[in-house]
């Protein structure tokens, strides 16, 4: 029975192993999302500004100074805006964004209307690692399967430990790589577990659901999406008619009175119904960072404000959820890590990392283990090695692109599509890795290269931002910037590290060939 | 034709897995845990909107280990009577016997 169950979990992870590698190595870049999309954009190159400071009243005489009209050609209300905060961690963004209009954006500090980088990279690993990018049903089904097997390869894997009762002894590389594949990935295990539960519910949850909506309805629907949510959608308020305008109490008073009303609160949300009208209301929503768990993305506490005279017309706290709001910000809290700050940001990362080191060694595991005639070795060992070190290049060459493309050429017209320079330029990293791996053959020089490639290339990368953007290593400092800061020494860290990596790779763990 | 029947009752000494053990352990084991979600959906006491996602959070969970459990079970015999049997008290559970 043992060796059935080592054969399944063999085969199952074999085949989704690499599926399961793309989502996780764009996933670790995902974590650092709102540190690289404040690099990648000289647009968001500002100063951090508390919430206090911004003068929304100017800021807002943009909007009502522009007329919008929604899909179905009806005009949109001025006086029914939605403004998402300058929250780096929870929004990844340090402008003022109106979310009920398209791409509209604000600096906080001027108030003017700004346009962000049309091509966004950590918006590229976030398509990446949900699967997005593909763009087909097929994919994103099959990247569901991926989550399912990952909870089927972790309970296989615990009962296989438990049977078995490995003894831990590195001998040979072999043994080495069975060692780490099984200690890493145990002491992440309840995190891995956790990723492939709720991935399977993003990626599989609306396809996988009709029969059972339809069996619990009675009948009446197929579509979950169809069903009266009171979860996982973000309504807007209903509104009455303009009626009689006055002045609003300031934005400045009634933001103060909600911070007061909800002490532990920090708001990343603000909702004006009827602005500047007798019937004025506001709406602040925000999350509780003390509250950890129960407090994320779902369970949002809110406050909803008369805006004439401060009077609290509704308010909710995270404790006051229902038990399915918390039960499933409880388990989105760790997928999501929106409410994270700094440096639990980054430790979670370098789990992240111990994950991915010990999925690697998994497959270099398999690679060493199995018979080089066979034909599924011949297929998988050009394609592990070519999505393992073409997703790091790639990466890599994203980065040092960022700042070295002139802005005129970010984008070009082939045959009346609009393409990225940028992605097309992944892709072609891609390919031509590929290539690369398939002409040498010989896994040893490949790994070492390809790290010395991405190591320059990650030079480029701090250098073309250093001298190209003219916010250099000081100005970003002195000017108290210190997330585009570390992003910068972080990138140095990581290009010395890959130098040295490929500088003392030992030639014996590379066994296969 | 004695070879086929021995194959199918008797206990597999080598670690292959075969065709019947994958096929009623992948397929058969998400009808069953499909099955189980919904009779536990029947008993959630939310929203309907609720008890549909909770329902579906559930069913990789159930789907690996049922899966487990029909991999490796000792003879394919076991395998394939697991899945069907499970299966039909499953079915009554949730459809009823109409």
């Amino acid at each position: 029975m043992k060796k059935k169950l080592f054969n399944i979990h063999k085969l199952i992870g074999v085949n989704m192993i690499l599926f399961f590698f793309l989502s996780l190595f764009f996933g670790i870049l995902t974590i650092f999302q709102p540190y690289v999309t404040l690099w990648e954009d000289s647009k968001k190159h500002i100063t951090h500004t508390n919430i206090e400071d911004i003068n929304i009243e100017q800021c807002l005489k943009q909007v009502s100074k522009r007329k919008y009209f929604n899909e179905n050609g009806k005009l949109l209300r001025n006086d029914i805006i939605g403004i998402d905060f300058p929250l780096v961690e929870f929004r990844s963004n340090n402008l003022i964004r109106i979310s009920n209009r398209a791409n509209f954006y604000l600096d906080p500090q001027s108030c003017e209307k700004i346009k962000p980088k049309p091509f966004s990279i950590s918006l590229l690993f976030n398509r990446i690692h949900t699967g997005a990018i593909f763009d087909s049903t097929v994919v994103k089904i099959i990247f569901g399967f991926m989550s399912v097997a990952i909870v089927f390869l972790s309970l296989s894997g615990i009962i296989l430990i438990i049977k078995n009762r490995y003894k831990n002894i590195a001998r040979n590389p072999k043994a080495y790589y069975a060692k780490y594949h099984r200690l890493l990935l145990l002491y992440t295990l309840p995190l891995v577990f956790m990723f492939g539960l709720t991935g399977a519910l993003f990626n599989l949850g609306v396809y996988s659901s009709p029969l059972i909506t339809h069996n619990l309805t009675g009948g009446k629907t197929l579509n979950v999406l169809k069903v009266d949510r009171n979860i996982l959608k973000d309504p807007f308020l209903e509104a009455p008619e303009q009626s009689k305008k006055v002045k609003n109490l300031p934005f400045k008073e009634l933001y103060n009175k909600a911070k007061d009303e909800l002490k532990n609160t920090k708001f990343y949300k603000v909702q004006l119904y009827n602005y500047q009208d007798i019937n004025a209301k506001v709406k602040f929503i925000g999350y509780e960072p003390h509250n950890y768990f129960i407090s994320s993305t779902i369970n949002e506490s809110y406050i909803i404000l008369d805006a004439n005279n401060g009077i609290v017309l509704d308010k909710k706290t995270a404790d006051e959820g229902t038990f399915t709001e918390k039960t499933f910000d409880t388990i989105f809290y760790l997928h999501y890590i929106k409410t994270f700050q700094d440096i639990p940001r980054v430790i979670f990362g370098i789990i992240a990392i111990t994950m991915l080191i010990g999925l690697i060694y998994a497959m270099a595991l398999w690679l060493s283990r199995t018979k080089e005639d066979k034909f599924s070795y011949k297929v998988l060992k050009p394609l592990s090695l070519s999505i393992i070190l073409g997703s790091l290049v790639s990466a890599s060459m994203m980065f040092a692109s960022n700042w070295m493309i002139d802005k005129d050429y970010n984008s070009f017209v082939l045959l009346n599509n609009l393409y990225f320079t940028q992605e097309v330029l992944f892709y072609l990293v891609y390919i031509f890795m590929f290539i690369y791996i398939f002409i040498t053959k010989e896994p040893y020089k490949i790994i070492k290269n390809s790290f010395y490639i991405s190591s320059l290339l990650l030079l480029v990368a701090i250098l073309s931002h250093n001298f190209m953007s003219g916010f250099s290593l000081f100005r970003t400092y002195k000017e108290e910037m210190y997330e585009i800061f570390f992003t910068d020494i972080l990138l140095f860290v990581l290009s010395i590290i890959f130098f040295y990596f490929a500088k003392k790779l030992p030639k014996k763990y590379i066994s296969f060939r | 034709m004695n070879k086929t029947v021995e194959n199918f009752f008797y206990k597999d000494k080598n670690g292959d897995l075969g065709f019947i053990r994958l096929i009623f352990g992948i397929l058969g084991s998400l009808i069953l845990a499909y099955l189980t979600i919904m009779y536990i959906g029947q008993f959630l006491i939310f929203s309907m909107f609720e008890n549909i996602v909770i329902a579906i959070i559930l069913l990789p969970l159930f789907w690996s280990i049922y899966s487990l459990w029909i991999i490796l079970s000792i003879t394919k015999f076991y395998a394939v009577s697991k899945t069907i049997v499970s299966f039909v008290i499953l079915y009554i559970l949730v459809f009823g016997l109409k």
